[in-house]
């Protein structure tokens, strides 16, 4: 090509691309009046909020959680436990409280109708009891321990100040997170002792329509469990396996879970152990004050025939039954 | 075809170049102060800080105890409120800041107090946000811990008592930006003590402020001598503003109007409840 041909290109070519060099990106955007606008290719930060339910980005740590920048949703779970989770515990903590105060009172004690006979008879081995106070003084444990962590600022902290509370807390704390172990355990063994005998039957329906012995003339039946308590071990089986889950997930922070994630599990846990304590608040009082001749039958193993006889006759017959047919002494266990 | 000779060549480029130049703006323009600085305290010139006045905080003023109405209306009156402004489109994601906090207050291994975060990596609209404790107005963390540990100070500063932390992590569920950290001391790796950001400004407990025992547990107490955070001090292109909240937006608002976009002061409104408008 002749030389002015390829200058002439060459300056043409120069041209072109300063040109293109001064017109802004494609991809960016533009203001109103034609003006580059970096604001526009990106938008701030409430409308960033509106549009996901939290802004993460990229980070050189290698911690995930260090990339959400923020994550409105902590309000949100502020709010629940603090206020909703607080008023509803409190009110269901004392209700149940204040309910079976009542039943104490107008009801009173569930005597036996006949009196003791003076004879005993063996209900629960000491292996079965074993498993029932292993769940039992551990569940006490958490529940003290757990309550601290949601009332104990409220209820504690004023009575001792804040540095004996703090010592309290720490080490009520280490409590609750060991003591669970003992109690999934315990929980395990009782729901795999007692499956069998706790299984719904249609004799719990005759125990529910005879006013389940709470009417006094009329006899409620019922085979080694009566409804109300298959009912209690079907709902600890239940809610202790969500409380026991939530509380290991809790107890090993972030293996698997996010932030969400563990949010909810908290929220879970403290809901369903608030649950139980009520359960458990009325299983305490029907077992110990709210009903003569119960509490042997955990703390001793032995039951009063009577009491066997009003509150579990099929039960005590086929026990009878048994005996008979082994020919043994009947009455007094030699355990 | 006519021959072009050399001279109108140049003047060719010359002009190419020119309207190139000429297209894309200059960006120097003169400096036109909307806000007179008291002599040293002009933040645009290099070396100069925001602030000068003595921010010694009375430690015999503070205790730990559940945030109060009265504590709270106290704050308000307070002389100045501390607060993080990130501009969002000068970080360049350098982590000065990150590395600047971590040597300061010797941070343990595993705990980032001040973290970068880069939103849209390599998209338009990329920005990158020096994200650590914001202090607050209503420090939520404050409000959920069940030991009251956490507390405010008179100039908004949110420090926080490891004595009487127990480690259960709910700050950092409350907390939207993710500031406390956790030490995996605990049994079965979990929590210690919660370690945030401070302000640098030590611990505010029973240790001596600016003593040894303070720095081991709290880090550096930059406040008590009237520096602000090393974070602000070190960002390499100052979009890190630390200071008084009506100051560093003021700044920030000049900026946006000399340069004309912003993308808005990042997480003002879910710390503060206001944020600079844009």
């Amino acid at each position: 090509m002749a030389f002015p041909v390829l200058v002439r290109l060459l300056v043409v070519a120069v041209v072109l691309v300063s040109i293109a060099a001064a017109v802004p990106g494609q991809a960016q955007k533009r203001g109103p009046d034609g003006a580059p606008n970096p604001t526009a290719s990106v938008v701030d930060e409430q409308t960033l909020l509106k549009q996901a339910l939290r802004v993460e980005g990229r980070v050189d740590i290698p911690d995930p959680k260090a990339g959400v920048l923020i994550d409105p949703a902590g309000r949100t779970w502020q709010y629940v436990h603090d206020v909703l989770l607080h008023r509803a515990s409190a009110v269901i903590i004392l209700g149940t409280i204040a309910i079976l105060g009542l039943a104490y009172l107008i009801v009173g004690q569930i005597r036996i109708a006949e009196g003791r006979s003076g004879k005993k008879i063996l209900r629960f081995t000491a292996f079965e009891r074993f498993a029932h106070w292993l769940t039992a003084v551990s569940f006490v444990v958490l529940a003290l321990t757990g309550l601290n962590i949601t009332f104990g600022k409220v209820l504690l902290l004023p009575a001792i100040g804040p540095d004996a509370f703090a010592l309290v807390s720490q080490a009520a704390k280490y409590v609750h997170d060991f003591t669970g172990f003992s109690f999934a355990i315990g929980l395990v063994l009782i729901v795999v002792i007692f499956f069998r005998d706790n299984l719904f039957e249609k004799i719990d329906l005759d125990w529910i329509k005879q006013g389940g012995g709470f009417i006094k003339n009329k006899h409620a039946p019922a085979g080694r469990f009566n409804f109300g308590e298959k009912l209690v071990f079907w709902l600890s089986m239940a809610i202790g396996a969500a409380v026991s889950v939530s509380g290991f997930l809790l107890l090993f922070p972030f293996y698997g879970f996010g932030i969400a994630g563990m949010q909810l599990a908290q929220i879970v846990h403290t809901v369903v152990a608030v649950l139980f304590i009520a359960l458990i608040s009325a299983h305490i009082y029907i077992g110990t004050i709210g009903m003569e001749g119960a509490f042997e039958a955990m703390g001793t193993g032995e039951v009063d025939l009577n009491w066997a006889k009003e509150h579990h006759d099929h039960w005590i017959a086929q026990q009878l039954a048994n005996e008979d047919r082994l020919r043994q002494p009947s009455a007094t266990a030699a355990e | 075809m006519t021959t072009v000779d050399r001279r109108d060549l140049l003047r060719f480029a010359i002009g190419g170049a020119g309207t190139a130049a000429g297209c894309r703006g200059t960006g120097v323009g003169d400096r036109h102060q909307a806000v007179e600085y008291p002599k040293g305290t002009d933040p645009t010139v290099l070396g100069e800080s925001v602030n000068t006045y003595d921010l010694r905080l009375r430690s015999s003023e503070w205790h730990a105890g559940p945030i109060t109405e009265s504590g709270r209306k106290e704050r308000t009156k307070a002389m100045v409120r501390m607060k993080f402004l990130c501009d969002a489109d000068r970080c360049i994601d350098c982590n000065a800041c990150v590395t600047a906090c971590k040597n300061e207050n010797e941070v343990p291994w595993g705990i980032n107090r001040r973290r970068v975060v880069t939103i849209n990596d390599g998209k338009p609209g990329e920005r990158s946000v020096s994200m650590a404790c914001m202090h607050c107005t209503d420090a939520p963390c404050a409000a959920v811990c069940p030991v009251s540990c956490i507390y405010p100070t008179e100039d908004g500063v949110v420090l926080h008592s490891k004595d009487l932390c127990i480690g259960c992590g709910y700050c950092f569920y409350a907390c939207p930006f993710g500031a406390p950290q956790y030490p995996k001391v605990g049994n079965f790796g979990s929590r210690g003590k919660m370690d945030k950001c401070t302000y640098c400004a030590g611990g505010g407990g029973p240790e001596a402020p600016g003593s040894a025992e303070e720095f081991a547990k709290y880090g550096s107490n930059r406040f008590g001598e009237g520096k602000l955070p090393m974070c602000a001090e070190m960002c390499s292109t100052k979009s890190l503003l630390a200071g008084d909240g009506e100051v560093i937006a003021q700044i920030y608002k000049e900026r946006v109007f000399k340069r004309g976009y912003g993308s808005g002061s990042w997480g003002w409104m879910t710390a503060y409840g206001e944020a600079v408008r844009v």
